[in-house]
């Protein structure tokens, strides 16, 4: 089977489905499959979709060194079913990740396994990861700017939107826009804060985000390749958008208090966090607490990245991805 | 000028390549106006359809993967469209429409979602 889905290059252009309790899960597997390394990609959100991933400068680099994964969680992107609200819960989810690593085992056998999680997707992955059954089928952890504890992040967010608001202020830029920024930060009570709050901060953090000239964006994104993600992904953008919000609606209170800052250190597989310097929505201060607590962690911090740093310095992104891998992989 | 309702069975489908395939069966109504030969159209529609896969859907059995025949979602689908339709040469009784539509099945994952689509096709008029 797996020779049949060998082009004469050796890339590997894997598109289906797997059902698991009452949900299609779309799993696409592109890249080299001769390197024996996949990494299995768990997209933002929730809501997100991952064929917003597969793009630019660091999915061909990361391709041509190792099958990308690109997983459409449950209720999101192009997985689709019908199941009840019930089942749209972070433990539900991390029992999904679980069955697609038992679906890439079966399907193409002896690999070695590395999870990434951007953003709510490392929320997902730590989560996963508590588990002793998916430590053991994977090699290494990538965190990008991961959510694993929110109701720190919304601490750190609050500080990082006035420390850096002040110093743009000092700057002279975009007076208004931070002034306003800085107000609404120190109107929050952190003590009391609510769900609300919650959203507010998080359209803040990526308003402040934009106001940031010293982010970075990959040359490589061409607006040819974005058409083709409009038109030819296999999400249908105006429903992977709607139903994208449905499960974001249904997830939110949960993740709202899910905090897994003191449980890291079950997390005994190699990991690497990478973090953007400028990422007011996820801080790297929450990367900063996890070092502490994984056993075996490395945080790197990207200068002119903001809180999607495969974007804004794809090469330095893959660069450490790549050596990570090298340095951690168990089969030569 | 004139104006009248209308109303009848539709079988439909389409193919989105990368996506999923579907097939609709509805009952449709709706209201035209007639400005010489072009009529523009108000219609809504209900019925069911069957959304296929554009990959392979299989399950994780005992540690192997089994394919999952004829997999795909079924739901019950309404519909709401504006457009414009007119006659086909040599074809007294039939006529031509298109019409931006909006789908939206349910049920969806855990609840409903919207497809939006552009309509081709030709209906019989009396």
């Amino acid at each position: 089977m797996i020779l049949l889905l060998l082009s004469c290059s050796g890339a590997l252009d894997d598109t289906f489905f797997l059902r698991v309790d009452g949900a299609d899960l779309l799993i696409d597997a592109e890249g080299n499959l001769e390197s024996g390394v996949m990494i299995l990609l768990l997209h933002g959100g929730p809501g997100g979709n991952s064929q917003a991933y597969n793009l630019g400068t660091w999915a061909e680099r990361l391709e041509s060194e190792a099958v990308m994964v690109y997983l459409d969680q449950r209720g999101q992107g192009a997985s689709a079913g019908s199941y009840s609200d019930g089942s749209v819960t972070l433990e539900r989810m991390v029992e999904d990740v679980a069955e697609v690593i038992g679906a890439l085992r079966a399907r193409y056998g002896d690999v070695e396994l590395y999870l990434m999680g951007h953003s709510w997707g490392g929320l997902l992955g730590c989560a996963a990861l508590l588990r002793p059954e998916v430590r053991e089928e994977v090699t290494g952890f990538i965190e990008i700017d991961g959510a694993h504890d929110v109701p720190l992040l919304n601490r750190y967010a609050v500080s990082m939107l006035i420390e850096q608001g002040e110093a743009e202020l000092a700057a002279g830029r975009n007076e208004a826009e931070w002034s306003e920024i800085i107000a609404f930060a120190e109107g929050v009570d952190l003590d009391r804060l609510t769900a609300e709050d919650s959203l507010r901060i998080n359209r803040y953090a990526f308003q402040a985000e934009g106001l940031i000239e010293a982010i970075t964006w990959d040359d490589g994104l061409s607006l040819w390749e974005l058409g083709g993600y409009l038109l030819a992904s296999p999400e249908s953008l105006l429903t992977a958008w709607w139903t994208g919000g449905e499960s974001n609606l249904l997830l939110d209170a949960e993740i709202e208090q899910t905090s897994l800052t003191g449980q890291l250190d079950r997390i005994d597989v190699p990991t690497l966090m990478l973090w953007g310097g400028y990422d007011f929505v996820v801080p790297a201060g929450l990367g900063e607490e996890a070092l502490a607590v994984l056993p075996d962690g490395e945080l790197v911090v990207l200068e002119t990245s903001g809180h999607s740093p495969m974007f804004n310095q794809p090469d330095a992104v893959a660069d450490h991805i790549l050596s990570f891998i090298r340095a951690t992989r168990t089969t030569p | 000028m004139s104006a009248a309702v209308f109303g009848g069975p539709k079988l439909a489908g389409y193919i989105h390549p990368a996506s999923h395939a579907r097939l609709l069966a509805q009952l449709e109504g709706g209201g035209r106006l007639s400005l010489g030969p072009l009529d523009v159209e108000l219609v809504l529609g209900g019925g069911g359809t069957f959304m296929a896969r554009a990959a392979p859907t299989y399950a994780l059995i005992d540690g192997e993967l089994e394919r999952r025949r004829l997999a795909g979602q079924w739901g019950w689908m309404p519909s709401a469209a504006v457009g414009l339709a007119g006659p086909l040469p040599r074809r007294e009784n039939l006529r031509w429409f298109i019409r931006p539509t909006m789908l939206i099945q349910t049920p969806y994952n855990a609840g409903s979602a919207p497809f939006a689509v552009l309509e081709l096709g030709a209906r019989w008029r009396r």
